[in-house]
């Protein structure tokens, strides 16, 4: 692996649905050490995006690698990723515990890491109550849980933040900045533009599919219009004028080492 | 594969709904069995157990049969239903390992189901058979037959439900297709074909293997039924492997 081939990178991705929607020549990077805010608004192609990376769809062009590597081709992918995805659920029936040992036995993880996990994510004391009485923001910890069990390198994170308290919130923030402070790359995504500009240090705005920008948080914002302070009014504007080339700035021109399309952000 | 299916046997083991449904099945044979014992006059001086077998088989393979299809089909289609199926797929690219383990507990399962359901079935005519009756004669092979059959049809039918619940990701669906196709359309079909044909039919196959009719070699009906699984399975691996997550 060369060293421009780490963290989660997507290049040239296109993916079509039936339908419609889907996302074309989408270009970014996940850096490494960084935090990777995948933003836009629904039907955007955010999951799509995410789906594609972590090989639960395919895709039509381009391609999506983990440290360089296609995640199919992983040979401990839980270890390489961990997966925290808005559409993944857990059999209500079962216990936290059963159902993390069960992920634990097909990650190729000792069986006392589930309770280390639970431990992690503060849902110890409830390990061996039935899943279906959890509240929502139980069920999201365990959802962070089953992405941590395997204690891995990158951290892939779909709305993470819905459910979850004030409390957790803060949880979750601090959990994500270790992470990327401990080496590994975090892309999330979220429509909660506050909170993510609290949280990431990169940006990557999708909007019908493609992507409007990406930049550090800090450029991105200072590109914004007159008096623009934070990345919620950047992102309106990018948002609403829509058909904004990539690679350019909120006022439409070209800015050095702003918005790129080729998956640096850096 | 052997990881899989260590996982899925985490989730099996510690599922209530399964070990009541099995259960229920096996208390069904017992009290099945018994019933039809206590109807046999007591005048009657010898049971012939393998007649007895194939009677109590009419009532029980029904109920057994059913549990394990919807077994089957809920142990596969549940996962996407409730959404595991995501942590699956990112712990297993290769989904089609996944789908193997889900068909293989699934044929273990059914198979247990079979398995002590005919046990409680001939231990309840063993010990419950009226007081005169000649001794339980173990050598008749159409009874061991009836009991194979027995065996083989609860498997077969857990297998097909498993891979008609990962061919339709939908619990609901793959039970009424399922249910549809055995008490309605292959009697349908059944009318429009010629009589040779007949034992060629799936559901009519395993009903063959059951001893119920006797009317097709057992080989025959064994090689239909195993060619019909393989194509059930072989269909639902394909399309677990190809298709995107949906959610």
């Amino acid at each position: 692996m060369s060293r421009s081939d780490g963290g989660i990178r997507c290049h040239g991705l296109t993916k079509t649905y039936a339908g419609g929607g889907g996302v074309r020549g989408v270009s970014f990077t996940a850096a490494p050490g960084r935090v990777t805010g995948l933003l836009g608004p629904n039907g955007s192609g955010k999951t799509t995006c995410l789906k594609v990376v972590l090989g639960l769809a395919g895709h039509d062009e381009g391609t999506a690698t983990i440290d360089g590597t296609p995640y199919s081709q992983l040979t401990s992918p839980t270890r390489a990723v961990g997966a925290c995805l808005d559409v993944a659920g857990f059999p209500p029936q079962h216990t936290a515990t059963t159902v993390l040992r069960s992920l634990a036995v097909r990650s190729r993880v000792p069986a006392e890491r589930v309770e280390e996990v639970l431990g992690e994510v503060e849902l110890a004391d409830v390990g061996r109550r039935r899943i279906g009485q959890f509240s929502l923001g139980m069920v999201q910890r365990l959802r962070v849980a089953a992405a941590l069990l395997a204690r891995p390198h990158h951290l892939v994170l779909d709305e993470p933040l819905n459910g979850l308290d004030p409390m957790g919130i803060q949880w979750l923030r601090g959990l994500v900045r270790r992470h990327a402070e401990a080496g590994g790359s975090v892309l999330l995504s979220t429509h909660l533009l506050t909170e993510a500009q609290l949280t990431v240090d990169d940006v990557v705005i999708l909007h019908g599919g493609q992507v409007l920008a990406q930049a550090p948080l800090p450029t991105l914002v200072e590109s914004g219009p007159m008096g623009a302070a934070s990345l919620e009014s950047v992102f309106f504007a990018l948002v609403e004028r829509g058909a904004a080339p990539p690679g350019r700035g909120v006022d439409g021109a070209p800015r050095p080492g702003t918005p790129m399309t080729n998956g640096g952000v850096r | 594969m052997k990881v899989s299916i260590r996982a899925e046997l985490v989730l099996l083991t510690r599922s209530r709904a399964v070990r009541w449904s099995v259960v229920t099945a096996w208390l069904f044979a017992a009290v099945v069995t018994g019933g039809l014992l206590s109807t046999y006059g007591s005048e009657q001086q010898a049971v012939d157990v393998s007649t007895a077998a194939g009677q109590a088989e009419v009532l029980i393979d029904p109920l057994s049969g059913l549990v394990v299809l919807a077994l089957g089909v809920v142990l596969a289609a549940g996962d996407f239903r409730t959404g595991a199926v995501v942590w699956t797929y990112l712990a297993t690219p290769e989904r089609w390992r996944w789908a193997v383990a889900k068909v293989v507990v699934a044929a273990l399962l059914g198979a247990v189901v079979g398995v002590v359901a005919e046990l409680v079935k001939l231990g309840t005519l063993a010990a419950l058979q009226p007081a005169g009756a000649g001794p339980v004669q173990w050598s008749q092979g159409v009874l061991w037959q009836a009991v194979a059959g027995s065996v083989i049809s609860p498997t077969a039918l857990a297998v097909a439900g498993a891979a008609l619940g990962l061919a339709t990701r939908n619990v609901a669906g793959a039970i009424t297709g399922a249910l549809v196709w055995i008490v309605v359309l292959e009697g349908v079909v059944r009318s429009f074909l010629p009589e040779a044909v007949v034992p060629f039919l799936p559901h009519t196959a395993l009903a063959e293997l059951r001893n119920l009719t006797g009317t097709a070699p057992y080989a025959q009906s064994a090689t239909v039924v195993g060619v019909t699984l393989a194509v059930l399975v072989a269909g639902a691996l394909v399309l677990t492997q190809r298709r995107d997550l949906t959610r």
